[in-house]
């Protein structure tokens, strides 16, 4: 009896805490219609593009990448009376022309004539000047994260922190940045297969992985006396190839190549960014708040009703490199400085055959040598 | 969203109606099919009333000899076949129950001792019979089992309209033309009772009511003035007396005064468990919740599960909505006034067992029964029941609270009391064990009543309330980022009320007050020792408040009565703090934050006055219906500040600043109050129209916590408010219950010319707080006298909410785009919760008694959203995908069952 009324009340507590939820339809009449830009011009290299699409409505299946728009007149013009149009590359992409390259203390305004005859203008955007790191440092960590079924784990990895603003002495200039950090994993594994030509297949590759789902943008001007922001967090990068959806042996040599962005904003990327960061915090809260509207630099000078969302951002950037890797016996972190170079934009794991010992180089089924990347390893 | 169902109010309209007309028409058959006139005993007479009305009368024989009555008044409506019988005997009847009434001998003493033979008061000298026209009356109105006066006791000689009613010092005093009258009276919770008096000269008559009548152990059988709701100045109230309270709806098996009132008609609920509560479109900050005159910041456990106050130790609940006296400022709404219960005069208990948590409370007399004291706590045990669920998010999961309380009265002797009131609760609530919630409530004070005269009397109290709010983010596999964050709300408040009654017409109050307010919005500190996070906190923020006000209540004559009232309010918002200057003629965003200013210790920085008329006047057309006027202008200096559609721990409140100016209301109400059959069914219906100025409202995604520059992520916006409320009331017989049917609007607006500054344009929005149709059928039917069956059905309109009308990919990432602000609602909501109730024993001398309630809340199981929100799927790929929804929360999609048993001893 006791175990029956027991399991009654579990019941109910169940019933009363266990948060129901569904998904919700209900009947938008909007006929809402919002340009989308995304642009971003820095004083690195190019090559650089702006894309234009269309917001789709809430309940639609599809998304505004593929509502993209074609056909519109881009230019971007700087407070020294510079223009330059920008080429209708298709699939709503118009690229800037090859070596445009923004400069410091410049400000930008980009200009659009959609083919509708609406004109969307930016605000002036001034390019500030790039700020560095004080120093980067790894440790190691355990923490949660969604792999790729979406299934909650934990897992070990390298926390990365940065430190900045050391030298900035005028609190009233304390500049604000957005990271963009991205992480290749590079592979290389042999599997021993019997047969008849006893040979061994050896499976190499990279893929690259964003570190983080949010906007990484450090925070507003401090109010305090001290403009030393310490232990910036850059992410969390899990060691375990698995964690990436990778199965191999326990043995394999895994490398991770970590290369950080650095663009130091202006005031109204971080306001776009800042909010942009509310509204994906707010997804799946409840306490959360009940709207963060999103806006972003550009108007409609015909139409001031018509709605334009998005950013035309012009940062500028510092680039930055590095390879992590974890020291097993005392679970330690190390983390080296190394170039910055381009990583192939593959996200397709490559797996290659090799004809014996591991260390030779591989060759594919026809036994021919597969050249390894020049930046295989960063020649560590 | 969901179809409405516009014809299901109009059909619940008309089967109500229908079955009060039929019970009516059904009383009035029976009379008709009456015919005998034969003169019997009341042995005879009383089976058939009991036949007739399925009632039980006791009596004993010996009161009604040589009594005979005319058999056919069996066939009159109980009450008036009641009142016959008890005019004839001369005794009362006390309705025990809906099933069970009682005669007993009157209880009205006469000190004066002057009846003649036949039992007339008589007053004055009987030798001066015929020398005056007119005579004054006067004495004192007393409770016969405590010796205390009783305050606003209505004496009444209705052929002459001559009404007065008692002082604090329970003296009453009216002149009128000699003679012979019947007089009557009232008091609420006591049996009203009518006296035969012979006046001829001048005198003074005492009176002892008593609301012992019959005192079955803890139930004490009350009855209220049952036409007060047409006699007193008062409108737009709500009031909840012991008995009322026994028999409120039953929340998870739990009585809940707090959630009881949004049955009512102009009140709505923040949602599916919120008690957090609206009067008349204004937001829950707007109402001022008073237990023993101390304000209580979080009324709610557990997000709103059951309410903060255990309804156990609730003596009386009042409500103002509209007319709110001088004497209460602070908030724009509502004044809810909460008293404890502490008046035994044996050891007594009350407490229940419910599937959730478990209270009990005890009186104690002391000291020669000079002095009481209370105790009650209640516990939940829902933390360890979650542990013990083999479900891994639930099995880390925490929800607990508990609160404790205390009430001390001590009597020192009829003219002095000292009363000491001290409560605390705290709440500890999380789902993973990661992100916990954690809140307390502290409030203590000391209430001195001192009677200078028959004519003055006055009440000094001080008191503190304390409310924190405790975030922490401890994540055991991240203890580097391991957080708390913590507000804290401090109150300190001083009043001074004398009441003066210079003579019967006139009932002065008077007094000051002053309160001190202390507030830490934010303190962001590491939790553990390895955590990275830096200490933060944002500006502490104080300010003073004092009042002076004067109110007087005048009975102009039995017809006519006013109140009216000024209400001077002080503000100074103080240092230490720092005061953000904005650039002129440009929105007042944080780029345009030009300058600060530094503000020492107790330097005033802001000062606020506001002069706050008062008004009621109640006009009765005759003894069963009348007319009521108000109006009243209130400032509130204090703001919760919470951006989200519920009730939330993160929000905190912010005081006024010269950035943030007083929220000022100016309400008028108007309405029509009647009564039917014999007051046996009331009914109301009242009209009510408010002007907000300097509402607080919030820019798109304002930030809340740890947020230095909270102003100028606030908008300062206007609005109205106006409603119609319609109530139906039955209070007696088998069927008891109410019906309550409101429509009304809450809207706002912004006005300023920048459009950083502007909600929707500047165009009229509706409010949070705006749900149109609200209606509530709440009833009790008495199976037996011990057995009863209860259901309440619920129906609102939806809730207004904001929606994403657009989504778009920005960086890999899916964002949306809101409608305008308030666009859209929430499908209505509706819900039919019942309980079936086995009630307590009526045996006098049973020392411990028990009663069982099981309730079903949300019978037919109707999934009505609490809250909207959209949540997106994230994956860690370089070629972030993800997909985008948006979701109803609900809380109960499903019938619930539970059960609960009370007890007292």
């Amino acid at each position: 009896m006791i175990h029956l009324k027991t399991s009654f009340l579990a019941l109910l507590i169940i019933l009363i805490f266990s948060r129901c939820s569904e998904v919700y339809n209900p009947k938008i009449d909007s006929k809402a219609d919002a340009l989308i830009v995304e642009g971003l011009i820095t004083d690195g290299a190019g090559p650089f593009s702006i894309k234009l699409t269309k917001a789709v409505l809430f309940s639609s299946d599809s998304i505004s990448d593929l509502n993209y728009v074609t056909g519109a007149k881009l230019t971007v013009n700087d407070n020294e009376n510079n223009s330059v149009e920008l080429t209708d590359a298709g699939l709503g992409i118009y690229t800037m022309p090859a070596g445009f390259k923004a400069k410091t203390g410049n400000s930008y305004k980009l200009h659009i004539l959609t083919s509708d005859g609406n004109i969307f203008e930016s605000n002036d955007q001034k390019l500030l000047p790039p700020q560095s790191y004080d120093s980067i440092h790894a440790s190691y960590g355990i923490q949660g994260y969604f792999d790729k079924n979406n299934e909650y784990k934990n897992v070990g990895g390298a926390v990365i922190e940065e430190d900045l603003f050391q030298n900035i002495s005028n609190l009233d200039s304390v500049p604000v940045c957005r990271f963009n950090s991205n992480i290749t994993i590079q592979y290389i594994f042999p599997l021993y297969i019997p047969s008849i030509t006893d040979w061994h297949w050896v499976y190499f590759g990279w893929e690259s992985f964003q570190l983080n789902s949010n906007e990484n943008i450090t925070d507003e001007k401090s109010l305090s006396s001290n403009s030393i922001l310490k232990n910036h967090s850059l992410g969390f990068m899990p060691f375990d190839a698995l964690s990436y959806g990778y199965v191999m042996p326990l043995n394999s040599d895994v490398y991770y190549y970590l290369r950080v962005n650095q663009y130091t904003m202006n005031h109204d990327s971080y306001l776009f960014y800042k909010g942009a960061n509310k509204q994906l915090a707010a997804s799946g809260k409840i306490f959360d708040p009940v709207t963060a509207q999103l806006y972003g630099n550009m108007k409609c000078v015909n139409n001031p009703t018509k709605t334009v969302l998005g950013l035309f951002e012009v940062s500028s950037v510092t680039q930055q490199a590095f390879v992590v890797t974890l020291v097993v016996s005392d679970k330690s972190v190390k983390i080296n400085k190394v170039p910055y170079i381009f990583v192939p934009g593959t996200t397709e794991k490559e797996y290659k055959v090799w004809d014996g010992n591991p260390l030779l180089k591989p060759k594919d089924s026809l036994f021919n040598y597969i050249p390894m990347p020049d930046w295989w390893y960063h020649n560590l | 969203m969901k179809k409405n169902r516009p014809l299901l109010l109009p059909i619940l309209l008309f089967l109500i109606f229908q079955c009060i007309i039929n019970q009516i028409n059904a009383q009035q058959n029976e009379v008709l099919s009456t015919d005998t006139t034969r003169m019997v005993p009341i042995e005879i007479l009383a089976p058939k009333i009991e036949n007739a009305n399925h009632i039980k009368l006791y009596y004993k024989s010996g009161w009604f000899e040589d009594k005979r009555f005319r058999e056919d008044i069996a066939g009159l409506p109980l009450e008036e076949c009641l009142s016959i019988v008890k005019r004839v005997s001369e005794l009362n009847c006390i309705a025990v129950n809906a099933f069970s009434y009682v005669f007993v001998p009157v209880e009205i003493r006469n000190f004066s001792n002057k009846t003649n033979s036949k039992g007339v008061l008589i007053i004055g000298n009987e030798s001066d019979f015929g020398k005056y026209s007119k005579a004054s009356i006067s004495g004192k109105i007393i409770d016969s089992r405590t010796g205390k006066p009783l305050h606003g006791a209505r004496v009444s000689i209705d052929i002459i309209n001559a009404t007065t009613t008692t002082d604090l010092a329970g003296n009453y005093k009216f002149t009128i033309p000699v003679g012979e009258y019947d007089l009557r009276l009232n008091y609420p919770g006591f049996e009203q009772d009518n006296r035969y008096i012979k006046v001829g000269g001048n005198g003074i008559v005492d009176f002892e009511l008593s609301e012992r009548t019959i005192r079955l152990k803890e139930v004490i059988v009350r009855d209220k003035a049952v036409d007060l709701n047409i006699i007193r100045t008062q409108m737009s109230t709500i009031k909840f007396n012991p008995k009322m309270i026994k028999e409120l709806p039953m929340f998870l098996g739990e009585k809940d005064v707090i959630k009881s009132v949004i049955l009512l008609p102009g009140i709505q609920s923040t949602g599916e468990f919120g008690t957090g509560f609206f009067v008349r479109g204004g937001s829950s900050d707007q109402n001022l919740v008073l237990v023993e005159d101390v304000p209580l910041f979080n009324t709610s456990h557990i997000f709103g599960l059951t309410s903060a106050i255990n309804s156990d130790a609730v003596n009386s609940v009042t409500l103002l909505k509209a007319g709110i006296p001088a004497k209460y400022g602070e908030r724009a709404s509502s004044v809810m006034d909460i008293r404890l219960e502490n008046n035994a005069d044996k050891l007594s208990g009350k407490g229940n067992v419910g599937l959730l948590n478990t209270g009990l409370n005890i009186q104690i007399p002391l000291f020669n029964k000079k002095s009481s004291l209370l105790l009650g706590g209640r516990s939940t045990y829902s933390d360890w029941l979650l542990h013990a669920i083999p479900d891994a998010e639930l099995k880390n999961s925490s929800a607990s609270f508990y609160d404790v309380n205390a009430l001390l009265t001590m009597r020192f002797n009829s003219k002095n009391t000292l009363s000491l009131f001290g409560y605390f609760s705290n709440d500890n609530f999380s789902f993973d064990k990661v992100t916990q919630y954690q809140y307390d409530n502290t409030l203590a004070s000391a209430r001195y009543s001192h009677t200078f005269n028959e004519k003055l009397y006055s009440v000094f109290h001080l008191g503190m309330s304390r409310y924190r709010s405790n975030i922490n983010e401890v994540d055991s596999l991240q203890p580097t980022e391991a957080y708390k964050i913590s507000s804290t709300t401090s109150y300190n408040d001083a009043k001074f009320n004398f009441t003066w009654m210079p003579n019967e017409k006139h009932t002065i109050d008077f007094g000051i007050n002053g309160i001190l307010y202390q507030l830490q919005p934010g303190e962001l500190k590491p939790a553990g020792s390895l955590s990275k996070v830096n200490v933060e906190s944002t500006q502490k923020e104080k300010a003073a408040e004092t009042a002076v006000y004067v109110s007087d209540n005048i009975n102009f004559s039995p017809k006519l009565s006013a109140e009216a009232g000024l209400r001077l309010t002080n503000y100074a918002s103080l240092g230490p703090n720092h005061v953000f200057i904005f650039k002129e003629n440009a929105p007042r965003t944080i780029d345009n934050i030009t300058d600060t200013l530094n503000y020492g210790n107790n330097r005033i920085i802001k000062w606020y006055s506001s002069l706050e008329p008062r008004f009621s006047l109640r006009y009765s057309m005759d003894k069963l219906s009348s007319m009521k006027l108000s109006y009243n202008r209130i400032s509130q200096f204090i703001n919760l500040i919470s951006n989200t559609a519920v009730m939330a721990p993160t929000d905190v409140y912010k005081l006024s600043s010269p950035n943030v100016k007083p929220l000022i209301c100016d309400q008028i109400a108007l309405g029509y109050f009647r009564n039917f059959k014999n007051n046996a069914i009331e009914a109301s219906v009242e009209i009510y129209y408010k002007k907000l100025d300097n509402i607080v409202e919030y820019r798109d995604g304002a930030t809340i916590l740890m947020n230095n520059a909270l102003e100028a992520d606030l908008l300062n916006a206007s609005g109205y408010n106006y409603g119609l409320e319609f109530y139906l009331k039955k209070n007696s017989g088998r069927l008891t219950g109410w019906l309550s049917y409101t429509y009304s609007r809450s809207m706002r607006h912004t006005s300023s010319p920048f459009i950083e500054d502007q909600i929707n344009a500047n165009k009229y929005y509706p409010s949070n707080f705006d749900i149109p149709h609200n209606f509530v059928l709440n009833g009790s039917y008495h199976v037996t006298r011990r057995f009863r069956v209860s259901g309440t059905f619920y129906y609102n309109t939806g809730k207004p909410v904001t929606l994403p009308e657009l989504k778009y990919t920005f960086d890999g990432n899916q964002y949306v785009y809101y409608s305008d602000r308030n666009k859209y609602r929430l499908p209505d909501y509706h819900r039919l919760d019942i309980s079936i109730t086995y009630d307590e024993t009526l045996r006098l001398k049973q020392a411990w008694k028990g009663s069982w309630t099981f309730s079903i809340i949300n019978l037919y199981g109707q999934k009505n959203p609490y809250s909207v929100f959209y949540k997106s799927s994230s994956q860690l790929e370089s070629n972030f995908s993800q997909s985008i929804n948006l979701y109803n929360l609900f809380i109960i999609e499903r019938p619930i069952p539970t059960i609960t048993y009370n007890f007292s001893f």
